[in-house]
């Protein structure tokens, strides 16, 4: 269930730090950016953005892992079909 | 599959036994056991993407309203420094050098100069209250005849008047305050009254104090200017909303300044608007870390203000100097010689409506309030404000908060037209006639 929020979290956080960019460029004096507030959610963001790119990479890694096992399952199929057609082969003659 | 069988055709959603299925059809993978309600639902199909992103928004626009109220609403108290600096090291304030190189960073501007001409505006009527009318109250035979020409640190004649008029003579010192720092009682005598006040519709006298307010209308702004003249620099205060030193407490400037008996107040810093910035208040340091990139104003228990850039700047250490206010918003609009800057340190340039103290000499200031955002004033630039405040004759001025924060209270009302019918601030800076 993490690996479902944590994407989600992400935008939030960035589409409000968009908003805190806007509208410290109009009035920098409300302090928008610079804030304890503001730099909690930062960190928060550093710390999901981690997060997510361990998911990200662990989803990869899995991807790769999946591919080699298909593709060794195919080639040892293969093999074993080219085995059969050869001893078929050898019966006939 | 089996041929010649009599195994019933294969028919969706209906088991070999002819029960129609109990499983939803849109699970793809079946849930693990125990899981939960949440867990089934994230294993169902997904949603349609324009349903996520909307979900999202509204979550962004809920987040942001939840920030707000701890950011703008919800006030906090803070715990002051509490260094306190006293009026005797008032003469040590040179030690706080200033830094006009700050100017280097300051924001893109073509640095093309603007003129005011003061002469050129419509002087109009103000009134500083429903108390104020031009009647002057008679002035009693007594207080005539002591009409001092020579009183100050004269006290050769005070003790024998003192037994048949003590009211009037009690305003004559009885020693000698022309070496105590931030007394001006000497050199703006004749600013003062008596011991009578005389509430006239544009202006304030007594013994204490001096205000005269002028409002002045430009092709595209309305200001109002109070020149003050103070006897002590304890004449002039600032003071909190709600007496609370703290993020997020706000109250109407009227309400501030109702409650210390303020005769005419001008918005301060909003300081509470942030969690940094130096606050220095009627002789306390509350707080010492400098806002970044804002320029500190700096008035002294002497009488004397200084402005400072952006570069860093100890608030101890102007507590050491005798610092009696300080703030920190800016941009201060004038330079080390008194004329008007064309670069500042801010990002606020455009027309807004201003709030600005000015400074002429210790134990003469003034208050400065410009109407904008409205129908005939739109406000004016920070070049305008630097121009306006050269053009009174300042030598050092200093812009507060703006936009709807500014305002003027004289005599328990607002006095200008604030942007937006104005809002609730953190503190002011009021006159008061101790």
């Amino acid at each position: 269930m993490l690996r479902k929020i944590v994407p989600h979290v992400a935008i939030i956080i960035s589409g409000m730090y968009l908003v805190f960019f806007l509208i410290d460029r109009v009035n920098s004096a409300m302090a928008f950016i610079n804030n304890n507030i503001t730099k909690r959610l930062i960190l928060v963001l550093c710390v999901i953005s981690v997060i997510e790119a361990a998911y990200i990479m662990r989803e990869d890694r899995q991807k790769i892992r999946q591919q080699e096992a298909r593709a060794a399952e195919a080639r040892r199929r293969r093999e074993e079909q080219r085995a059969m057609r050869d001893e078929y082969n050898r019966y006939i003659r | 599959m089996k041929t010649g069988t009599n195994q019933p055709a294969y028919r969706p959603g209906i088991s070999r036994t002819g029960q129609r299925s109990t499983v939803n059809r849109s699970q793809r993978t079946p849930a693990p056991r125990g899981a939960g309600w949440l867990s089934r639902q994230y294993r169902q199909r997904p949603k349609p993407l324009w349903m996520v992103l909307t979900a999202d928004l509204l979550l962004i626009v809920l987040s942001l309203l939840v920030f707000a109220l701890f950011h703008h609403v919800l006030p906090r108290r803070e715990k002051s420094v509490g260094a306190v600096s006293s009026r005797e090291a008032a003469g040590a304030q040179a030690v706080i050098a200033v830094n006009d190189k700050d100017d280097d960073e300051a924001s893109e501007d073509d640095g093309s100069a603007v003129s005011i001409d003061l002469n050129s505006m419509t002087s109009d009527d103000v009134s500083m209250g429903e108390d104020y009318t031009d009647e002057v109250p008679a002035v009693a035979t007594e207080d005539a005849d002591a009409a001092p020409s020579d009183e100050g640190a004269d006290d050769s004649g005070a003790e024998g008047q003192d037994d048949e008029d003590g009211a009037t003579v009690a305003s004559t010192a009885a020693f000698s305050l022309t070496d105590v720092p931030g007394y001006f009682g000497d050199k703006f005598a004749d600013k003062f009254t008596d011991g009578q006040v005389i509430k006239s519709k544009s202006g304030y006298q007594s013994e204490n104090v001096n205000i005269t307010l002028a409002r002045y209308s430009s092709d595209h702004a309305v200001f109002y200017v109070a020149d003050i003249y103070l006897r002590d620099i304890s004449n002039l205060v600032t003071a909190f909303a709600k007496d609370t030193f703290g993020q997020g407490t706000r109250e109407w400037a009227t309400t501030i300044c109702k409650n210390i008996n303020g005769i005419i107040a001008i918005n301060g810093d909003y300081y509470g608007g942030r969690s940094d910035g130096i606050v220095i208040r009627n002789g306390e340091l509350y707080r010492s870390d400098k806002y970044p990139d804002r320029d500190v104003c700096v008035l002294f228990w002497d009488g004397t203000m200084e402005t400072y850039g952006t570069s860093a700047f100890d608030a101890q250490a102007a507590i050491n100097a005798g610092a009696y206010q300080a703030w920190n918003f800016g941009p201060r609009l004038l330079d080390s010689d008194g004329k008007a800057k064309t670069k500042f340190n801010s990002d606020v340039g455009p027309t807004n409506p201003r709030t600005a103290l000015g400074y002429f000499e210790p134990g003469h200031y003034c208050f400065v309030v410009v109407d904008g955002r409205q129908e005939g004033s739109s406000g004016l630039t920070l070049k305008e404000l630097a121009a306006l405040m050269q053009e009174l004759g300042c030598v050092r001025a200093y812009n507060m908060d703006g936009g709807n924060t500014s305002v003027m209270v004289a005599g328990g009302t607002i006095v200008n037209n604030p942007s937006g019918g104005g809002r609730p601030t953190t503190d002011i800076i009021a006159i008061v006639d101790n």
